[in-house]
């Protein structure tokens, strides 16, 4: 099994190193973590620190842990999923990529995930908690019905309450739509550690 | 007592200005939505006069002239008086630059003459006191048609920081002398307002403005606030999820898997939103959380219930025929009846606590705006009360029904009357998911 440690994604760790409160920072931290499916290239990243993965992986604060070797890559399998105005109907696009992490999933029973349903920030908040929960069911039934124990598969909504992207372009309005992964084992959510951080010229910071 | 005045339509036009929104009123939204009936516009009549408990009639023309005594506070007392008469959707407060009279010589009484002839109707005459950490308001209101003695007198007592209050207190008073009911001033409004990423808290606030009080204490997203019994009711994910909780109690109230949310109230009796059993339905039983007994079973979303004046009906939104719909169903279960069917996206009911009303005030959306709207449950008739004013949302009736607050891009909170005029900025900053204390 891979020992290395990846590094990926900026913003993950700028969230991080705001710490505020457990829950809900929890989850803000884990969609911005999750930028690191489409931010810069996880090649990217240095393979540093091997020796500090050992068993349960580095410590990254607030009962998280950083993912390493097979953890991280089921990490990066997980793809946000998104979503119509209004709608709960998975694409065919996601429908595969949810096909890859149910068979990524079967490999690790010992994990368990929160599937955080969002919406944008149309219509009202009491509609768009309920909106971001049927987000939630439809993934969730998705991956039981592909053979993941439903024991393993938390349902959460955050309705409109925490957007990825401020604003209310098209693109942001998007991207908000939107389902998310929080990765458990047991009580420690496994969460992507930053890459290598670069200055406005892009140079190296040391 | 009933208000016949009749002025000629010169007279009139004053209250015109006074009243006309700033809304460009040619008539239709965007766009229409593909499958339900558009949302109507908003009236293209000019607003001449205002529904009253019974009837109608015109604006009343008030003069409250800068009282006698304690000058700072005289100058508050002004202040506070002449918003409220602003706010009632009632009246129309005459300037004080055009004010005849000689105020010295008068003092808490009334010449009818220099009164009469800039138009008032009513004049009231205030002293305001100060004793040391002791105030004494004493206010008088003349009928300009019966000059000679007070149509009202009364004197209210208490510190400096109840001056609001107090002067609230003096206006629901006259309210009541000329309506036969008393105005909801002194009520409160809560909201919830975000106050950074993840972090969002739930404020209360006099519904005439002035400064808000921060109701929770933790660092997470607080929303959907609701006044119960024993305090403020909200829904918090300070635990991870969306619980229930109360102020003043650690505990949550309801924590079920799932939503625990839109909680609202009935005297003893709250209804509220669960998703435990797979979607959100909506419960009716105890305020402590006891007793709760599921009222819904659609497969659908049924969210955001609200009781009717007397309890015995609920308003609230499903969406089991595709798009999300304002729905009336019995308290007891049962009898779910549609009552939109105009617009695509429908939210938010909250119906008019007066007694006997069929009025609810509601989210509408067409073509891509939310605006605000109200039906009446029993003819379905629809009225718009906001156009092309920006994004507003999350109405909530005052006590009396005489006014409807909602959240607005304008700004904050704004208050119009349930005609949709009168619109009048009364909290800034951003604030949504509103409601009104009883």
């Amino acid at each position: 099994m891979m020992r290395t440690v990846w590094t990926i994604g900026m913003v993950g760790a700028l969230l991080l190193a705001a710490g505020c409160n457990k829950n809900a920072q929890g989850s803000a931290t884990a969609l911005a973590q999750t930028d690191g499916y489409d931010g810069q290239g996880a090649g990217d990243g240095a393979g540093s620190g091997g020796d500090d993965a050992s068993l349960g992986g580095r410590s990254a604060g607030d009962g998280k842990e950083y993912a390493t070797g097979d953890m991280r890559d089921l990490l990066l399998t997980l793809k946000r999923v998104h979503f119509a105005l209004d709608g709960a109907t998975l694409t065919d696009d996601a429908k595969t990529a949810l096909t890859d992490a149910a068979a990524q999933l079967q490999d690790y029973p010992e994990v368990s995930l929160y599937v955080d349903g969002h919406t944008d920030n149309r219509g009202t908040g009491e509609y768009n908690m309920s909106l971001g929960e049927r987000r939630s069911r439809t993934v969730v039934k998705y991956l039981t019905d592909l053979g993941v124990s439903a024991s393993r598969l938390n349902v959460v909504s955050f309705g409109e309450e925490l957007p990825l992207e401020p604003g209310s372009s098209e693109h942001a309005l998007a991207r908000n739509r939107r389902v998310d992964f929080r990765l458990m084992r047991g009580d420690i959510e496994l969460v992507l550690e930053d890459g290598d951080l670069v200055d406005d010229e892009g140079k190296p910071i040391p | 007592m009933k208000w016949m005045t009749t002025l000629s339509p010169l007279l009139l036009l004053p209250l015109v200005l006074f009243l006309a929104n700033p809304r460009d009123a040619t008539s239709q939204g965007d766009t229409k939505s593909a499958e339900e009936a558009p949302l109507p516009s908003v009236s293209d009549n000019a607003p001449l006069e205002v529904e009253v408990w019974g009837g109608i009639r015109d604006l009343y023309k008030i003069a409250a002239p800068l009282p006698l005594g304690d000058p700072a506070l005289a100058a508050e007392v002004k202040d506070i008086q002449e918003n409220d008469y602003r706010l009632s959707s009632l009246f129309k407060v005459l300037d004080s630059k055009s004010f005849l009279a000689d105020l010295v010589a008068e003092g808490m009484e009334i010449q009818k003459e220099p009164w009469v002839q800039v138009g008032a109707q009513g004049v009231v005459k205030c002293r305001i006191t100060r004793a040391g950490d002791a105030v004494e308001l004493r206010c008088h209101l003349f009928e300009t048609t019966r000059p000679d003695a007070p149509a009202l007198a009364r004197t209210y007592k208490g510190t400096p920081s109840e001056l609001r209050g107090l002067v609230h207190t003096w206006v629901n008073e006259v309210i009541r002398h000329f309506t036969g009911t008393p105005g909801a001033f002194g009520t409160q409004l809560a909201f919830a307002r975000k106050h950074g990423p993840g972090v969002k808290h739930i404020y209360t606030a006099d519904w005439t403005g002035g400064p808000v009080s921060r109701i929770t204490r933790n660092d997470s997203i607080n929303i959907l606030p609701a006044f119960g019994p024993g305090g403020i009711y909200y829904t918090s994910f300070v635990e991870g999820e969306p619980f229930l909780y109360r102020t003043g109690q650690r505990k949550p109230v309801l924590s079920h898997p799932g939503l625990n949310m839109g909680a609202t109230f009935h005297g003893n009796r709250m209804a509220v939103v669960l998703s435990k059993d797979g979607n959100p339905e909506i419960y009716v039983g105890n305020a402590d959380g006891t007793g709760l007994k599921r009222l819904t079973n659609s497969g659908a979303i049924d969210v955001s219930p609200s009781f009717s004046p007397d309890g015995s009906q609920i308003a609230f939104v499903s969406d089991r025929h595709g798009s999300p719909q304002i729905f009336v169903m019995s308290a007891a279960g049962g009898g779910a009846k549609r009552v939109t069917f105009q617009g695509s996206y429908n939210q938010t009911p909250n119906w008019c606590p007066r007694p006997g009303s069929n009025l609810v005030a509601f989210t509408g959306r067409d073509g891509g705006v939310f605006d605000v709207f109200t039906v009446d449950v029993g003819s379905g008739q629809v009225r718009r009360l906001t156009q092309k004013q920006g994004r507003n949302s999350d109405p909530a009736f005052s006590p009396d029904c005489r006014q409807v607050a909602f959240s607005s891009s304008r700004g904050g909170i704004y208050v119009s009357n349930p005609e949709g005029l009168n619109h009048i900025q009364v909290l800034p900053g951003e604030a949504d998911t509103i409601r009104w204390s009883r």
